[in-house]
């Protein structure tokens, strides 16, 4: 069980993205919280960045998540075996949610590798993040 | 997300009903978790119990319902979130709902019944390395 907890990104009290002491997101949102390694939240980040690119319903993917953008016009978002419906403006505070929180997270000192996806994880939180003119201010 | 969980009934370690020191219900099932006020609990074990009755495609409680897929798989809604469940993992939650109710009763009533406040941030958090403060530079 985790007890130690870091706030990388809060959108309010009931949506937030805190990482424990074994390397895990905790990303809750609403009624529900999932539990991502660093490499699943980057995988996840990477799905919703071109997840905002869709201007017409379709289904993406980025294993272990799936992104679809519905015909009736609201996000449906699959990690693993849960899954959150979001209309659009919801679907867009989630997406800068993660932005905040990958940021945070790559400004960690390295941790220990996640508990809940053992196996072949890369290092996590180990990478630099170049400042570049996309970005606002220096991440170094 | 709380401090203290007091695990009332679990299949494994990442399947498991819990009672937090908000009143809060917590529903862990492998790489996350529903937080649910007591009252929608027990919609949801209501919703769960019709579900061992035959011949049905959807079920529909407040705030909750059950999906049949084509493919024999099932669909547990609750608000805007849903949960992805295999024929057994449905008949083991009913399982884990009907072993946990009596207790998760007699522990909410102790806590008063329904009160119950939103489990917030954990309070053990830290703050990490230049919160508040960064460079312009």
């Amino acid at each position: 069980m985790c007890i130690q907890f870091t706030t990388l990104a809060e959108s309010n009290d009931f949506r937030h993205i805190l990482q424990c002491e074994h390397g895990t997101l905790h990303l809750s949102w609403d009624l529900v919280t999932l539990y991502l390694s660093a490499s699943e939240f980057e995988h996840l980040l990477n799905l919703l960045e071109r997840g905002t690119r869709l201007v017409e319903p379709a289904k993406i993917s980025e294993p272990p998540c799936i992104l679809s953008y519905k015909a009736q016009g609201y996000f449906q978002l699959w990690i693993r075996n849960f899954a959150l419906n979001l209309t659009p403006i919801d679907f867009l505070i989630l997406v800068d949610l993660v932005r905040v929180a990958w940021r945070a997270a790559c400004e960690q000192p390295a941790l220990e590798q996640p508990s809940v996806s053992a196996g072949d994880q890369p290092p996590m939180f180990q990478r630099t993040v170049a400042a570049s003119a996309q970005v606002s201010f220096s991440l170094n | 997300m709380c401090q203290y969980l007091e695990i009332v009934a679990q299949i494994g370690e990442h399947q498991y009903l819990a009672c937090c020191e908000h009143g809060a219900v917590h529903l862990g099932w492998y790489y996350g978790a529903f937080h649910l006020r007591p009252d929608d609990f027990r919609r949801v074990a209501t919703l769960l119990e019709q579900s061992a009755t035959p011949h049905w495609i959807e079920l529909r409680g407040e705030g909750c319902g059950l999906i049949r897929q084509r493919n024999g798989c099932f669909q547990l809604w609750i608000g805007q979130a849903v949960l992805f469940l295999l024929e057994a993992e449905l008949y083991q939650l009913v399982e884990l709902v009907r072993a946990a109710l009596p207790t998760l009763e007699q522990m909410l009533m102790e806590n008063g019944g329904n009160s119950w406040s939103q489990p917030r941030l954990h309070s053990s958090q830290t703050k990490r390395p230049g919160d508040g403060t960064f460079s312009l530079n």
